[in-house]
This record gives structure tokens, C-alpha cells and sequence, in this order.
């Protein structure tokens, strides 16, 4: 839609007819301007021209959604603190906006922008708290906001003294959101929180305090030591959902004063975790990425390897996306101990992870280390290699390169039982980039005599598969082979469409499905009504895999041998 | 048509070949055939003699001396075995002492006969040779390929005999011979067409020679461009029509009962013949891994696994066969032909070990090839350890097929649903995938021969969980067999049901050896009747029919208490 400029009558008209809604996000004048829309609209709701806040009970804001909503809520947000209003009607408006964001992470930006408006003028906040005592249910709804504007500690304590009621929890969370005059000030804060983390109280109740007790430790480091282990201590005792949410919250939020006895108490509290929980395992993922990359990696990793090993437990490494591009895309030799980790573990669970912690999406690379040094046996070694077959067997690039590393690092006998096993089943099914990548093992590698002798067998083994002339006999016959194309077709073109399904760029972009050509035009609209052609060249985008030889030549071999690899016991 | 024709008999490489169609040829041309050629018999340089007139000629003796492809200088003359040695046999031994004493009074007709054309570089000197020969009541003449085939365009295969239509059929079989399914479909209609023409004896006895004569062109043809798939199928069905029209010759003395005998032996000779020459070509390959199953070239596995077992399967019928022939008359087979059965046993052996597709067929119907090879295997008796060991693991694959929902063997019989399954793996599926089986009875019979109850107990276990639904079945040719067996034109036979499975399997061997014992089907079938059993199993071949336990059953279980099985425990 091209700009339109209106003028102070249009604003009013359309204001009390509800269409203003519809004109925010179209005016092309930064709000900075004092003629822009926002302005203006500001000007005339301060001069008591219009109601600004009214729209957001209009029939055309309540028909907003998605994108065409959070335009608007920007813009009220952006209104809010600078409106001369009581506060009824804004809280009104407030809330209307909040609740209409739903579950979106921005949902409650309207409340900043109200707390914001509380800050300009202290008396506001004064009014809203002494309605809030006096019992008005949308005060008490909004008095946290008053509170932390206000910034008044003692005030916010004697709320949380004198309530027991929605009262009593906005204090406690604005008590977070103050900053204490002072340590000595701090610790009397902290000490009010800790008593409500205590089990007695409710899940809200018992959250509301943990965490502000937490950012006033972050605010003074000096207090974390005595108190977050106190904290930490009283929410994992009956940890609620809530509490659980709360504590994976805090091992990202305020992992710099988490100390490791902490970190482990709260991990351990933690697995206590329902998988179905996403908002928790969201926040558990950022805990433990934001571990992984802190000093307790290795707790990170031991909670992430105790989840996912227990056989009930329902996680799956695929709920957690942060840790595993984190470990997919960090340090290898830290990947590689944790895969042998999981790999020698004999847990299928963690078996049957190994792939997906490989990589993001991309072809995994190959490791380039060796076993010598993780304290493994010659059987340790033979159960890896079985296991490394087992699970990883379709990454044969990393396959092959963790049965090199334990080349690396075992003694000659076990050396000889891996070497062979690179011939088969590795080299017999894959002759592409496992072959390629074994022929980089140069000489002088400790793994160099078994990968020339697992290469030179499999050489062998491809060259006897030649058939000269070809058996005609054996072909399969044209109508199985159109049969088969089909087949593939039909396979591919639902893979493809499955992979569109699953594409968060699909959603975002415009498609168009060009028939012809190899580049598209197209003509867009410029400011002042003028068009421009923007040209767009198509460019081939592909992926290739290699199939188990014998996933054709005897599926169902390879199956009974994978998972034969699988359930090896030492 | 004639280029067909002439083409193929130019291809007839070897002297049988040519020698085999000669007679058949002369009969249907009216001649008296007199000698047919034997091996290894003196026959003073004739290779078929016979009493007869060409147009309105006067009747004569012709006595042939064969000579497939082109007759060179080199071919001439040199040794005993040239032509002209022969030559000089005919005229100066045959002429004055073999000729019956009827035919003495007749003159004589030498006929060089020739697959190709005689040479510039040979034709002075056969002219030479004619003319200084020709006196008395000798004469010469010289019928070259184009004669032979424009005597088979005016004999056998006249438009009278061969109406358009069925030329038609015959032309395309042979165009698309390197296309099997589609070449076996044409000669089929050609079979249908020339059998339903039969309305005498005499009509049997010439449609019998018109059928082998098209399986010779066919055959040459397929040769020619090394594909011998469409022969081997055609000649098999040619076959099997064959007897449904021998059998009304069967027990009579009759010139025609003998001539359509003559045929049907030559149909076998022919029939073993392409399928020595099919083994030839796929057991070089049996002894490298993976070699046959990769010749398929293939992207799918079922293609794979089809044409391993269909492989498998007409080896071990070229080896009954072979069996059948060496056993003719009562002989038992000498030690020459022992030893090419047992090499033919071993190649498939190594078949089977280095192509583990054939460890589990993907069809339940491929029992059929699995007991055509045990059967042809376990006479030999060098091989039970092998046998046990194939069965052992069909029964261990089977096993984790049924269980992991893989590629277990499944009734479905249209390629789209092979290559589609497992479609999922739902309980609903796989009883609609397996809602019988001929394959777990039998190797539940054989392996409760061998004593492994190990492997017995897998197949107990999952008969009774996962395939609880699944019939157990055998079948019986019925005495509604006899008439349908051969042309497979009706439903027939008995199905033997719900087989007991359990403990070491004797009930279940108990139970086939009761039915057998109580089946007369089997015995009064015309094939078993006159020795031709091997008929009857390619009949079951052929047309998808179990193998009857008839034929395998006495060798898992004594006659008598006291005997003991000839399959022994390894």
C-alpha cells in the first residue's frame, strides 16, 4: 500500500472508527519525526483529541494477527511511555496488548513500555501501589511494574511481609528487578527471598523468589557463594516443574556465579525433567550449550549422557538442538571422547544418538586423533570398532576414521581384527569417500600398514565384482526397471515434499514454481509508484550420499550384521 | 521370414545342431528317414539318409553329409574329417553296402549339406569333385543355407502350417528375444495357437516338430546376442506343451506315437543344453563375492534376490535333468557325470556363500527354487554340511526379518508390491504380507532332518508369536492335477494345511509322510508314470507351483523305523 499522509482530521476519524489500527506500519516516516504518525497520534491522545488506547478493544485490533499484530504492539509500545493517561485505561491496554502476544517471546514487551510509563512519573507508580493495597484487582496485577519502577526495596519487602496473595509474588519478582542500595541491603533482600524457596511454599511462590535471589547474587557477586547454594539447595528439594524451569533458566542466565557443586545439584535436579516438558528442555538445552562452552562441560556432558542413556527416561538428543550444533560444530577431540563414550557405553540409547551428534545437517568430517590415551583395552578397542560399525555405519567417512584412531592406539593383535574389519564391512560397501579418505593415511601413521591392507583387499574385492562381458540374463527386465524408476520418482518427490514441510524458509518467503527458463524477472513496486525488474538466476543445489553396497546386494544381511554390531557384549 | 530363417541356420555352429533340425525337416517334406545321425557311430560319411522325392521327381536316395557355416577350402579337404573324406566314404563304402536292400534299385543323391555357402576359394573343387563323381545312378546336389531354409519356409513351417497370424507371433518372439518377458509372451501365444491345431495324430506329430524348430531359431537367435533367458523360459514351456500333447502317444507303438516321442527328446536335449550353456555363463562368477548379485545391476534389492533364486532354481533343474538323463533305461550314473553334478552342486554352493540374497528369498514362492536345489544338492551327499549350514541361516534371517519388521518373505507376487515392501510394520501388514507359507514347513522339515533343533526352536517361536496367523502349507498335485499340471490353464491339487510345528519336528514329518502315503495324485501323474519326472518339477517351476513333498520327503525321513534318513545330522 502507498504512504497516504493524513491530516489531524483523518487521524481522529479514523481513530474513532477503529481503522487507525489498520494505517500503523504504513507510514514511512521514522518515528523520530515529529510529523510521523506515532507523533502525532501521541500529540492528539495527550491533547484529548482521541483515545489512542481505546483501539486496542476495536473490532479491527482484535482481527489482527501474526506479523500485522506485533507491528502495532511495537508501536503502542513505543506510544505508552510517553501518554499523559490514567492508569486504568492503560493497564487495560496493556494487558489487551500481553494478551494478545500469546506464547511469543515478545508477548510481554507492553509491559516494559508500562513500566517505563510508571518510571516517568513517580506519583503514577504511588497511585497503583495504594490501589493495590486497597484491593483493586487490575492494580495488583500491575503493581510489580509500580514496584520496580519505584525502586523502593523496603516497600517492596513490607509487601512481601504484609501479603500472602498475587500481592506477595509481584513484590517478590520486583524485588529481583530492584538493585539493593548496597551488600548489606542485598543481603536483607536475599535473605526474605531465600525463605520462600523453601518446599512449604508454592510452586509460584517458591519460583518468585528463587529467581530474583539469583539476580541479586549476579548483581553482587560477593553474596553467590554464601547464598546461590542455599538457593539452589532449597529448589531442588520437590523441585516443581516450575522450579525445574527455573533452575535450567538460571544455569544459563547466571552461570557466572554457579559454582560447581551447584551446577551439579541443580543438574541432578534436573533430571528429574518430564521430556514432554518443551519449555523446560529448552531451557535445559540452553543450560547445557551455555555449559559446554563454561568450565563445567564435563557435567554438561555427563547429564547429557545420563538422560539419554536411561532406558525410560524419553529424551531424545534431537530435543536438544543448541548442545548438539555446539558439539557437532566444536572442539573434534572433545566430540570424539564423547562419541567413544557413548559407543563404549553398550547403551543403545546412546548408540542409537551417535549419528546426530555427528553433525548440523552437513556431511560429518572425519576424526583425525587416535585411542591412545582414553585407557583402552585391546577388547575396548574391538567393542568400539563393533559399535562404531553398528551405529555410525551409514557415516562410513567417521566410521572409518574412529577404526584408524583406534588403529592409533591398540596393541598389534587388535590391530590386525580392525584392519579387517575396514575391509569388511567398510570397504565392501563403500568404495567412494571412505576409500578416499583412508587413502590420505599416509605412511609413518601408526595406522598406515592395516588401511594399506584393508585397501588393497578391498581393490580386490571390486575388481572381482567385474563381469566381462555383463550377464544379459541376469538383468532385471524393462518393466520391473520402468516399475523401479517409478518407484524412485515417487520416493524422491515425497522426500522432497516431506523436506519442504519440515523448512522453516518455506513458511517465511513467497514460492514461486517457475516451469521454464533458467532465470526468473520479476517486477516489484519502488516508492513512488515506480517498478523495477529484479532478475534472479537459478543455481543447482545437491546433495549425494553413498548407499551400503549391500544395502541392494543383501539388505537383509546388513541389517541382521548392524544389528549384530549393536547388541555386541563385551 | 525366410532371412530369419536363413540367418539361423547360417548360426547353427555345431554339427548336431544342424544334424538335429535335418530330419524333422525330411519328414515333413515327406522323406522316409532312414538313418538319423548317432555320435560315435561309423556312418561312411552319411549323416542322415533318407528315401524320398523332392517336386515331382521320381523317388530317390538321399544321403547328406553335414556341414554347419560356410564350407572353405581348408573345411574341404585335409583330413579324415573334411568333406571330402566323407565324400569318398559316401561313394565308395556307404553307396555299395549301406543302403537297405528296399532302396537299392533307387538312384542316389548325395547332398552336401551346408549351413552357410560354399567358399569361392572350396567351389572349384567341389564342382570338380560333383562332376567327375556323377555317373551311374549317383548324383549331387548342394543345399546351402538359403535351400534349407526355403525348404523349411515349404515344409514345416508352409503358410498353411503357419498361418500369418502365427508367423506373426513367432517373428516378434524372435525380434524381441533380448527382451525376455516379451519374447516368451509371443511364443507362448505361438504354443497356444500351433497346440490348439492338433486335431489327429498326425497334426500332433507335425505341430511337435513346427514347435521345436521355432525353439531352434529362437534359441540360435538368443544365442546370437548372448541372451539366453527367453530360450530357456520358452524351451521350458515348449516343453511342458509338448507333453500335454505326448501324452496321448503314451504307451502306443505307432510311427507318430514314436516320431512325437523323437521330438520331445529333442526338446529336452534341447532344454538341458540351453540350460548347460546358461550355467556356463553364471557359475564362473559364483566364486567371487558379491560378483553375480552386482551383475544384476540394479538399484533395488528385490531384482537381486529374484534373479539370484531363479538362477539358482534352473541350475538345480538343469541338474535334475541331467540326472534324469544319466539314469535313463535304469542306468545309474557313472562317475564322469557324477563328478560334473557335484561341480554343479559346489558352484552353487558358492552361489549361494558369496551372494547372501540367497539366504532368504524375498518371496514365499521361492521355496520352489530352494527345494529344487536341496533336492539336486542332498543326492550327491558330499554337501549336507553346506545345506544345513544355507538352511540354518535362511531359518536365522527369516527369524530376524519376521521380528525386526525387515525384508521378510512376503506372497505378494506383483513387482510394485515387492519392491514396496515392508510397507510399515503393523501386525495387519505382515498377516496380509505372509498369510501362508510354503517356505517355513520346508525348512522346518529339513532342519528337524538335520537335528537342529536350535534353529527349529527359532522357527517354533516365531510361528507361535509373530506369525500365529500364518498357514503352514504344503502341495499336493490331486488327481484334478493331471489334466492342468502341464499347461497350468486351472486351479488344481490339494493344499496340505495347518502343519503341525513343534518339538523336533517329527510330528511334522510324520504328517507330510501320512499325506504322501495318502495321495494318489501324485503317482498317476503322466510324467511320474513314465519316468519323466523331472516334467512334473518343471512344471512346478514353470508355473509356481509348490514342489511336491514327494519328492523330497523320503529323503529326510526312513520308509521304516529301522532305516535310517539319508540326510544325516552333521
Amino acid at each position: 500500500m502507498a504512504a497516504v499522509v493524513f491530516t489531524d482530521a483523518d487521524i481522529i476519524a479514523r481513530c474513532q472508527s477503529g481503522e487507525l489500527i489498520c494505517d500503523i506500519g504504513h507510514s514511512q516516516m521514522s518515528d523520530a519525526s515529529p510529523t510521523s504518525l506515532l507523533n502525532r497520534c501521541v500529540a492528539l491522545h495527550n491533547s484529548g483529541q482521541i483515545d489512542l488506547l481505546a483501539l486496542t478493544e476495536s473490532a479491527q485490533f482484535a482481527a489482527l494477527s501474526g506479523s500485522m499484530f506485533f507491528v502495532r504492539q511495537h508501536f503502542f509500545c513505543e506510544a505508552i511511555p510517553q501518554l499523559q493517561t490514567p492508569a486504568q485505561p492503560l493497564m487495560r491496554a496493556v494487558h489487551a496488548l500481553v494478551a494478545k502476544g500469546g506464547a511469543d517471546l515478545a508477548a510481554n514487551v507492553p509491559n516494559d513500555a508500562f513500566r517505563k510509563w510508571c518510571a516517568a512519573d513517580p506519583t503514577r507508580s504511588q497511585k497503583i501501589v495504594l490501589d493495590a493495597e486497597a484491593g483493586d484487582a487490575q492494580s495488583i496485577a500491575f503493581v510489580t511494574f509500580a514496584l520496580t519502577a519505584l525502586g523502593d526495596t523496603a516497600l517492596a519487602r513490607s509487601f512481601v511481609a504484609k501479603y500472602s496473595d498475587e500481592r506477595r509474588l509481584s513484590a517478590l519478582f520486583a524485588l529481583g528487578r530492584i538493585k539493593p542500595s548496597d551488600a548489606k541491603d542485598a543481603e536483607n533482600t536475599i535473605e526474605v527471598l531465600l525463605s520462600f524457596v523453601d518446599e512449604a511454599f508454592a510452586e509460584a511462590t517458591r519460583c518468585n523468589a528463587f529467581m530474583p535471589a539469583l539476580q541479586i547474587c549476579e548483581q553482587f557477586p560477593v553474596l553467590a557463594p554464601t547464598y546461590l547454594p542455599k538457593a539452589v539447595a532449597a529448589a531442588t528439594v520437590a523441585a516443581t516443574p516450575g522450579l525445574l524451569f527455573n533452575l535450567a533458566q538460571s544455569l544459563w542466565l547466571h552461570v557466572k556465579i554457579y559454582d560447581r557443586a551447584s551446577i551439579k545439584a541443580a543438574l541432578d535436579a534436573l533430571k528429574a525433567t518430564d521430556p514432554a516438558m518443551g519449555g523446560i528442555v529448552g531451557e535445559l538445552d540452553m543450560a547445557l550449550k551455555t555449559l559446554m562452552e563454561a568450565t563445567a562441560g564435563d557435567l554438561a556432558q555427563d547429564f547429557l549422557t545420563d538422560i539419554l542413556a536411561a532406558d525410560n527416561s524419553g529424551f531424545e538428543l534431537e530435543q536438544f538442538k543448541s548442545v548438539k550444533h555446539d558439539l557437532a560444530g566444536g572442539d573434534g577431540d572433545r566430540l570424539f571422547k564423547l562419541l567413544v563414550r557413548w559407543l563404549i557405553s553398550g547403551k543403545s540409547k546412546l548408540g542409537a544418538a551417535a549419528p546426530h551428534i555427528l553433525t548440523t545437517g552437513e556431511r560429518a568430517a572425519p576424526f583425525n586423533t587416535s585411542t591412545a590415551g582414553l585407557g583402552l583395552t585391546g577388547p575396548d578397542h574391538q567393542f568400539l570398532a563393533y559399535k562404531t560399525l553398528g551405529w555410525l555405519f551409514t557415516n562410513e567417512v567417521v566410521a572409518a576414521s574412529i577404526l584408524v584412531a583406534c588403529l592409533r592406539g591398540c596393541d598389534p593383535a587388535t590391530a590386525k581384527d580392525i584392519g579387517e574389519l575396514l575391509f569388511d564391512p567398510l570397504l565392501v560397501n563403500y568404495g567412494g569417500k571412505a576409500r578416499d579418505y583412508l587413502k590420505t593415511i599416509k605412511k609413518g601413521d601408526a595406522a598406515y600398514t592395516r588401511v594399506r591392507a584393508a585397501l588393497k583387499a578391498g581393490d580386490a574385492f571390486v575388481k572381482g565384482l567385474e563381469i566381462d562381458p555383463q550377464i544379459k540374463e541376469l538383468r532385471p527386465s524393462e518393466y520391473q526397471r520402468s516399475v523401479e524408476r517409478r518407484h524412485a520418482h515417487d520416493m524422491m518427490r515425497k522426500v522432497r515434499k516431506d523436506a519442504e514441510k519440515q523448512s522453516v524458509l518455506f513458511n517465511l518467503v513467497h514460492r514461486s514454481t517457475l516451469l521454464y527458463g533458467r532465470r526468473s524477472i520479476v517486477f516489484v513496486q519502488d516508492p513512488g509508484n515506480k517498478r523495477r525488474s529484479v532478475s534472479m538466476d537459478m543455481h543447482t543445489i545437491s546433495h549425494s550420499f553413498e548407499l551400503p553396497r549391500h544395502e541392494i546386494v543383501d539388505p537383509v544381511g546388513l541389517s541382521v550384521m548392524l544389528l549384530t554390531f549393536r547388541g555386541a557384549r563385551r | 521370414m525366410k532371412l530369419l530363417i536363413r540367418d539361423y541356420v547360417a548360426s547353427l555352429k555345431e554339427r548336431e545342431e544342424l544334424d538335429a533340425i535335418l530330419p524333422d525337416l525330411l519328414s515333413e517334406l515327406g522323406f522316409n528317414v532312414i538313418s538319423r545321425p548317432g555320435r560315435g557311430t561309423a556312418q561312411r560319411g552319411v549323416d542322415v539318409a533318407a528315401v524320398g522325392k523332392l517336386g515331382k521327381g521320381k523317388q530317390k536316395v538321399y544321403l547328406f553329409t553335414v556341414k554347419p557355416g560356410d564350407l572353405t577350402r581348408q573345411e574341404w579337404d585335409g583330413n579324415s574329417q573334411k568333406v571330402r573324406s566323407s565324400l569318398n566314404e559316401i561313394i565308395d563304402e556307404y553307396v555299395p553296402t549301406r543302403i537297405p536292400a528296399a532302396y537299392r534299385h533307387l538312384k542316389v543323391v548325395i547332398v552336401l549339406c551346408i549351413g552357410g555357402d560354399v567358399h569361392e576359394s572350396a567351389r572349384s573343387l567341389v564342382t570338380q569333385f560333383t562332376k567327375r563323381h556323377t555317373k551311374g545312378k549317383i548324383s549331387f546336389e548342394e543345399w546351402n543355407g538359403d535351400k534349407i531354409a526355403e525348404l523349411l519356409l515349404t515344409g514345416v513351417l508352409r503358410e498353411e502350417l503357419l498361418s500369418k497370424e502365427l508367423r506373426s507371433s513367432f517373428q516378434k518372439a524372435v525380434a524381441m528375444v533380448d527382451q525376455p518377458e516379451i519374447a516368451y509372451e509371443h511364443f507362448a501365444r505361438l504354443l497356444s495357437a500351433l497346440r490348439a491345431a492338433v486335431k489327429s495324430e498326425k497334426d500332433a506329430v507335425r505341430v511337435a516338430r513346427q514347435i521345436y524348430i521355432c525353439l531352434w531359431v529362437l534359441f540360435v537367435w538368443a544365442r546370437d546376442i548372448d541372451n539366453l533367458d527367453a530360450p530357456y523360459r520358452t524351451s521350458e514351456l515348449a516343453l511342458l506343451n509338448l507333453w500335454q500333447m505326448v501324452k496321448p502317444f503314451i504307451g502306443k507303438k505307432s510311427a507318430n506315437a514314436r516320431a512325437v516321442v523323437t521330438v520331445v527328446q529333442h526338446v529336452i536335449n534341447l532344454h538341458i543344453m540351453i540350460g548347460a550353456l546358461l550355467g556356463n555363463k553364471i557359475l564362473p562368477h559364483a566364486d567371487r563375492r558379491d560378483a553375480l548379485s552386482v551383475g544384476v545391476a540394479t538399484r533395488t534389492s528385490v531384482d537381486i534376490n529374484l534373479k539370484l533364486f531363479d538362477m539358482l532354481g534352473r541350475l538345480a533343474m538343469t541338474g535334475h535333468w541331467m540326472v534324469w538323463a544319466s539314469t535313463l533305461g535304469g542306468r545309474s550314473i557313472d562317475a564322469p557325470v557324477q563328478a560334473v553334478l557335484d561341480k554343479m552342486v559346489k558352484a552353487g554352493m558358492q552361489m549361494i556363500d558369496n551372494n547372501p540374497a540367497l539366504f532368504l528369498p524375498v518371496q514365499d514362492e521361492q521355496a520352489i527354487e530352494v527345494a529344487l536345489f536341496l533336492m539336486f544338492a542332498v543326492r550327491s551327499g558330499a554337501f549336507n554340511r553346506d545345506i544345513h549350514a544355507w538352511l540354518g541361516e535362511m531359518s536365522r534371517r527369516l527369524d530376524i526379518a519376521v521380528r525386526s519388521n525387515g525384508r521378510y518373505p512376503c506372497h505378494f507376487a506383483d513387482y510394485q508390491d515387492l519392491i514396496d515392501h515392508p510397507k510399515n510394520a503393523t501386525d495387519e501388514y505382515r498377516k496380509d504380507a505372509l498369510p501362508g507359507s510354503i517356505l517355513i514347513p520346508l525348512l522346518a522339515a529339513w532342519l528337524s532332518a538335520f537335528k537342529d533343533q536350535a534353529m527349529l526352536d527359532r522357527l517354533i517361536a516365531l510361528k507361535a508369536g509373530d506369525l500365529k496367523d500364518c498357514t503352514l502349507q504344503l502341495w499336493l498335485p490331486d488327481k484334478d492335477s493331471e489334466p492342468h499340471l502341464y499347461l497350468n490353464d486351472e486351479t488344481h491339487g490339494a493344499a496340505l494345511t495347518d502343519l503341525p510345528l513343534g518339538g523336533d519336528g517329527s510330528e511334522l514329518l510324520q504328517t507330510i509322510i501320512e499325506a504322501c502315503d495318502a495321495n494318489d495324485g501324485f503317482m498317476k501323474l503322466s510324467a511320474n508314470l513314465s519316468g519323466y519326472w523331472p516334467v512334473v518339477l518343471a512344471a512346478c517351476r514353470h508355473y509356481r507351483l509348490p514342489i511336491p513333498p514327494q519328492f523330497w520327503i523320503a529323503t529326510l525321513s526312513p520308509p521304516t523305523p529301522a532305516a535310517s534318513p539319508v540326510v544325516a545330522a552333521d
